[in-house]
């Protein structure tokens, strides 16, 4: 059964993903190199990598947790020395108020990241549902779930973002709900075809054959191959979400002022662009280095989950555990 | 022929679940909308009433959504709040800016990320790959409005080459149009890029070298087109994407266009333009794909048979 | 003076896992105008000679000693323009599957006319009607209409007619054959050979066959080359190789395969384990380790080639002396066959009746009429408790969808099917469950009916645990043994399904197909996946299980010797339908149907002299569509025998006096059992 438009509509499924994901496909570094370059060379980038991702995620956590400790600064107590240039003192510079940028930066990532983490959430928790509902209903409520999705797919995520802004008003969690809601349509598209793929799948219907009931084949085979699938999506989705939400507050849409905020502040900056270059380069820079992250995780995520050789966790995991079967024996 | 008419029936649904979308927008959007007429004329509750009586407010919701089928049917958007204006002619008037902006861009994306995906796509690991991974990396990970301000310092502030701001002439499309093409040409870079890779290490490339087809045969004629054909269809489910992300730019950069209008309908919730703009940008979006279909249809004939059995 | 020479020829792939070497010391030659058969199991290295020879290795990998010459020219020392020069042009070939070996985005005239303008300057009108007169020349018909076709618009044969017609545009010296056969049904595979013996002799053009059936080899290659782990380990004229094969692998191969006159009472002899992995070996006979002659000389040091008279060589150490029956050789009647049991009727453990299965299509337009495919049309089948019915057929007969109707993952859209008695279609949901634990399944490719991310044990004692069975305990209990019964260590329940071989997985899934302890197991192509000798093991495997549990087994595979050998009694399926029945020496010795008897011709022996003196195959044609299916019989597009009556009136499936029963108004003539037997 290879109708016509099935078979454009698997490649769009597929290439939803892309939609979803501005890391569009899933790129799988590891396995990619396999061909050509010999191993201990993958094998110094991995270990580069692991430890750029580690430092990476370790000052995450600490500019969410523990600003202070970074910037030692007020992020928004105004000072005399106004746009000043950067150097020690400042090391990023002060704005048009006297506030230290540095600080800003490092405050300012708290909302961004706050916003997108949770409009991810959102993203996950609804299309999930959505998508699992699709992949499982009975094919009249399937076909009517996913035409809902077709339509919200259908219009650009931040013209979605901004009209619900427009509807529930402006700040931080409008954000997030935004973002979330925005992605819902795309993550839900994945989700469903992966569901209906997964169903297909010969070890499932072999499941069936020995009289697997639907609610344990759903536990034992389907969620354990989708959570991969879905920890591959969120990962993804983290860097297009950042910049969603920096979009809308570059759009003002965000926090109120005076708070620090990356996509505010790279707005505020861009009046004194010819004089001061550092008000808007540092929060830009700092969303970029962002996003770079997140799509990294996610190749990161990717590669690990592949099932099937990967990077080899899992069997590292496993003979850990012999190991300690053994010394307990 | 089938496969045309197929494809319509098949987008017919979504096109009305936009009109569906686009009508519950005056329902969504908190204030009521006569009073948001209204607003600064210390109209009495009489007038707004009979506003509301005027614009069909006070009918049961389906025949309401009947009507604003029907008026759009024969082209009808409403008129603006503010300025009373048709919103069909505000928004026709308003889009080839916007879209000669968003074609630019298009053209940048595809023009430095095809031969980049390629180049590294047939090489891999090369020097020339490994630039153009780090290259699509940072593409994708750099945000337009952010990419737009650095070029614009680089550009029109330090080197003074380029103008900063519209000023009508065609140099003045560049920054914006780079800017806002980067991020995809990126995207497109990796997508075109991983192709290549898998076509060459299919079993027709290699039965093409077996005839004795030179390398750069195999290239053009053989993995070209058929590593072209995602691309094309990433395009298509971007488009709508890149359309918002120029009507940003044009904020930016003070253009006038659809993003600016759309902007400030938005705040001023001028509720039949946002309604308009919805139906405009659903429309060209199930058009591009349709478009986009038809010419993955001409590329890649397999999405065009009607099947057998497999 | 011979057209092709490869001496010594030693290639290097260079992968993460370290320097591979698929090709290892390699010599041997073509003659113009001589097939010869490089036969070897997957991983021996032939394709990549294959490779070798055009330099195309995948990347990584190189020539990295030896020579090519070829019409006195050195190939490996050929500049890559000139080399270019020659692919295609007096070098070409021809590859496994024409589904992915041609470019679906391109139609078959513009790469036929690619092919022949990179070699000949001509123009594009010469090209095109060069083109047709190639695509005549390979017996594509209506030509002319086929240049603007799409690969898949094509069916797989014409597909590999097509693949054909692009390597001989340029009639070359030599053309290279990779499994030019394997992807397609024995009917098809029977044309396209003919096919290539034809052209080779009006083109007078060698080929070199590459390929992993004997069957193929014994038939159509002058000479052979047997190649085992990278090496060649026996080379002689086909004949000669066939009667009187000299390395221990040859002899143990030809020992392996199951075929249609062995006697279905005696084990295959199967090799154990599976071939060396192609890194860094020590110098040793690499058969050792799986050669029941092997000596401590196999072990230590590399065999040599051996002339013997007639070109005979062989690196074997230990080889089989003269030809007849070998003295070491287990010869053990394992079983006795169930005929006498089948005949006496007992209430049929498993009942198919008049089952019928059609899926709906897309229709062409919105507003089109809806279509369906009718995979099975009306099957009416009894299976007795503890025989193993066989259900043989080329693709797209149904036989897939019977036995995924058996275990219950398709419902028949009529039609019943009881066992024990009861009826499985009109079962209440939990009952079925419950009934399931007898009706259990293997499929084809147990590399994907097998949870990625589930350990060995886990896998086995997932239907234990999904029926309730048995404590925890208990089941650990039960993997043990069932990994015991399979033949797998017992360590093999800590790991993942991946690091299995293929013959290995196969064993998994036997096991757990044998965890709830069936009374039935369907197995779907159970050893099509695998390599000959590896086939053998699970064979045998499923004869003793069969004979340790009392199983019945419903076989479904395309592969009419191997049923013959496994099966009490083979269904043959055509379209559908069922079109003959019987006991399966019964449907081999004398076959009534005109389509089971064609494809018992189709099939190639390995034994060059029968296989040389049989007529050419009578399936001529294709494969109707199952959407719109033939009227009256559905064979009657492409039988000999056909008149208007088979066009009007559907023959049912009868027995007649005494005979097993077909389908056919014009049943062949049979003669009685014995006489055939003794001709054979």
């Amino acid at each position: 059964m290879t109708g016509s438009a099935q078979v454009s509509q698997q490649q769009r499924e597929d290439l939803q993903m892309a939609d979803v994901q501005t890391t569009d496909v899933v790129v799988r570094p590891a396995l990619e190199n396999a061909g050509s370059s010999p191993r201990f060379t993958s094998r110094i980038v991995r270990r580069i990598a692991q430890a750029v991702l580690l430092l990476g995620l370790v000052v995450v956590l600490l500019v969410l947790v523990a600003p202070g400790l970074i910037a030692h600064q007020s992020p928004i107590a105004t000072g005399d020395n106004i746009l000043t240039a950067p150097g020690h003192a400042h090391l990023f510079g002060t704005d048009q108020l006297g506030r230290d940028v540095f600080s800003r930066v490092i405050y300012g990532s708290r909302p961004v990241l706050m916003a997108s983490l949770a409009g991810v959430a959102l993203a996950t928790l609804a299309g999930v549902a959505v998508g699992v509902l699709g992949g499982f209903a009975p094919r009249m409520v399937r076909a009517l779930v996913m035409r809902v999705v077709d339509v919200l797919l259908s219009l650009p995520v931040l013209l979605i973002a901004l009209i619900l802004i427009a509807t529930v008003g402006s700040g931080l969690s409008s954000i997030a709900i935004a973002v979330g809601i925005a992605f819902t349509p795309g993550f839900a598209r994945v989700v469903e075809s992966s569901v209906r793929k997964l169903r297909s799948v010969e070890y499932v219907q072999a499941a069936k054959v020995f009289g697997s009931g639907g609610v344990r084949t759903s536990f034992r085979h389907l969620l354990p191959n989708l959570a991969t699938e879905v920890v591959v999506l969120i990962s993804s989705g983290v860097g297009w979400a950042v910049l969603t939400a920096t979009t809308l507050s570059f759009l003002g849409l965000g926090v109120r002022l005076p708070a620090a905020d990356w996509g505010s502040d790279l707005a505020a900056g861009a009046t004194n662009l010819s004089t001061a270059w550092w008000l808007s380069t540092f929060p830009g820079a700092a969303i970029t280095l962002t996003i770079l992250l997140a799509n990294f995780l996610g190749d990161y995520v990717s590669a690990v989950l592949d099932p099937r050789g990967g990077l080899g966790l899992r069997r590292g995991i496993r003979s850990f555990r012999t190991r300690q079967k053994g010394t307990r024996a | 022929m089938g496969f045309v008419l197929r494809r319509l029936s098949a987008s017919l649904p979504v096109l009305l679940g936009i009109t569906v979308v686009a009508f519950l927008l005056i329902h969504l959007m908190p204030g009521d909308p006569a009073k948001v007429i209204l607003f600064g004329s210390n109209a009495g509750p009489d007038q707004i009433s009979a506003l509301r009586q005027q614009l069909g407010l006070n009918e049961p919701l389906w025949r309401q959504y009947f009507h604003f089928l029907d008026q759009l049917a024969h082209g009808n958007l409403g008129t603006s709040y503010l300025t009373q204006n048709s919103v069909a002619h505000e928004l026709v008037s308003r889009t080839p800016s916007t879209l000669v902006l968003t074609a630019t861009a298009l053209l940048v994306a595809i023009v430095v990320g095809v031969p980049l995906g390629l180049i590294a796509g047939v090489r891999p690991n090369s020097l020339v790959d490994r630039l153009a991974r780090g290259f699509s990396f940072l593409g994708v990970a750099i945000p337009y409005f952010f990419l737009a301000l650095v070029l614009v310092l680089l550009f029109s502030v330090r080197l003074q080459l380029l103008p900063a701001i519209d000023d009508g002439t065609p140099q003045a499309l560049i920054i914006p149009a780079v800017s806002l093409g980067w991020g995809y040409s990126a995207i497109l870079t990796r997508l075109i890029r991983g192709r290549i890779i898998e076509e060459y290490r299919s079993d027709y490339v290699r039965s093409a070298r077996a005839r004795g087809c030179p390398e750069w045969r195999v290239l053009l004629r053989h993995t070209l087109r058929n590593s072209s054909i995602p691309a094309i269809t990433t395009i298509g489910l971007q488009f709508g994407n890149i359309l918002t992300g120029a009507a940003i730019t044009e904020v930016i950069f003070g253009r006038a266009g659809l993003g600016s209008f759309l902007a400030t309908s938005i705040t001023n919730k001028n509720i039949p333009v946002v309604q308009g703009a919805v139906v405009l940008i659903g429309i060209g979006y199930v058009l591009i794909n349709l478009v986009v279909d038809l010419i993955v249809g001409a590329v890649d004939p397999r999405t065009r048979l009607t099947p057998a059995i497999s | 003076m011979s057209l092709l020479e490869v001496a010594n020829l030693r290639t290097e792939i260079r992968t993460p896992d370290g320097v591979v070497c698929p090709v290892d010391d390699v010599s041997f030659t073509v003659a113009p105008g001589e097939t010869v058969g490089l036969v070897g199991e997957s991983g021996s290295g032939k394709t990549m000679t294959g490779m070798s020879i055009l330099r195309l290795l995948p990347s990584g990998g190189s020539i990295v000693g030896g020579s090519i010459r070829f019409d006195g020219r050195e190939l490996a020392e050929l500049s890559s323009t000139e080399m270019r020069r020659l692919r295609g042009n007096e070098i070409a070939m021809i590859f496994q599957d024409p589904m992915t070996s041609l470019n679906p985005t391109r139609t078959i005239g513009s790469q036929l006319r690619e092919a022949y303008r990179l070699h000949r300057d001509v123009s594009r009108a010469d090209a095109k009607r060069r083109a047709e007169e190639v695509l005549g020349l390979v017996g594509m018909p209506r030509p002319r209409e086929r240049l603007g076709d799409f690969p898949h618009q094509l069916s797989g044969g014409m597909r590999q007619r097509a693949m054909i017609a692009i390597a001989l545009i340029c009639e070359p010296k030599l053309l290279i054959a990779d499994e030019p056969t394997t992807a397609l049904d024995v009917s098809i595979q029977a044309q396209i050979l003919e096919l290539l013996a034809d052209l080779k002799s009006r083109l007078n053009m060698a080929i070199l066959l590459v390929t992993h059936d004997l069957g193929v080899i014994a038939g159509h290659a002058d000479r052979v080359v047997v190649m085992y782990a990278g090496r060649v380990a026996e080379q002689a004229g086909t004949a000669d190789l066939f009667a009187d094969p000299r390395h221990r692998y040859t002899s143990a191969l030809f020992e392996s395969m199951p075929t249609l006159e062995m006697d279905a009472g005696r084990s295959l002899a199967a090799i154990p384990g599976i071939p060396p992995k192609l890194t860094d070996l020590a110098p040793m006979c690499r058969f050792a380790p799986r050669c029941r002659f092997a000596a401590d000389d196999c072990r230590t040091q590399d065999p040599a080639l051996v002339l013997s008279p007639g070109g005979h060589q062989h690196a074997c150490l230990h080889p089989r002396t003269s030809a007849g029956p070998d003295p070491d050789r287990r010869e053990v009647l394992v079983r006795v066959r169930r005929e006498a049991s089948v005949s006496d009727r007992k209430a049929p453990l498993l009942e198919l009746h008049q089952v019928h299965k059609a899926f709906p299509l897309r229709a062409d337009s919105p507003l089109g009429p809806r279509r369906q495919v009718h995979a099975v049309s009306g099957v009416s089948l009894t299976v007795q408790s503890g025989e193993t019915v066989g259900v043989v057929g080329e693709s797209g007969c149904g036989k897939t969808t019977i036995g995924r109707m058996l275990v219950g993952l398709d419902r028949p859209s009529s039609g019943s099917i009881s066992f024990e008695g009861r009826d499985l279609t009109t079962m209440r949901r939990g009952e079925l469950r419950h009934r399931r634990r007898n009706l259990q399944i293997m499929f084809q490719d147990s590399a994907a009916a097998l949870d990625p991310r589930m350990p060995v044990a886990a896998l086995i004692q997932e239907p234990l645990i999904a029926q309730r069975v048995g404590t925890r305990r208990q089941r650990r209990a039960e993997v043990a043994e069932l990994l015991e019964a399979v033949g797998l260590p017992s360590d093999a329940g800590t790991r993942y399904a991946h690091e299995f071989s293929g013959g290995q997985r196969q064993r998994i899934a036997m096991a757990r197909a044998l965890a709830l302890k069936p009374k039935i197991i369907v197995a779907d192509e159970p050893v099509s996946a695998l390599d000959v000798s590896i086939q053998a093991q699970i064979l045998n495997l499923m004869r003793s299980l069969q004979d340790r549990y009392g199983l019945t087994y419903v076989v479904i595979s395309h592969d009419l010797s191997l049923l013959k050998y496994l099966a009490d009694r083979i269904g043959v399926m055509y379209l559908g339908k069922l079109v003959e029945l019987g006991t399966s020496n019964e449907v081999y010795r004398a076959p009534r149907h005109p389509y089971t008897a064609g494809l018992i011709a189709a099939i190639p022996l390995p034994d060059p002299v029968r296989e040389r003196a049989k007529e050419e195959s009578t399936l001529g044609g294709e494969l109707p569509s199952a959407i719109d299916p033939p009227s009256g019989c559905r064979f009657r597009t492409r039988c000999p025998r056909a008149t208007d009556l088979c066009a009007q009136v559907e023959p049912p499936l009868q027995e007649s006096a005494g005979l097993h029963a077909v389908a056919c108004h014009y049943p062949l003539d049979v003669a009685p059992v014995d006489d055939i037997a003794v001709a054979v």
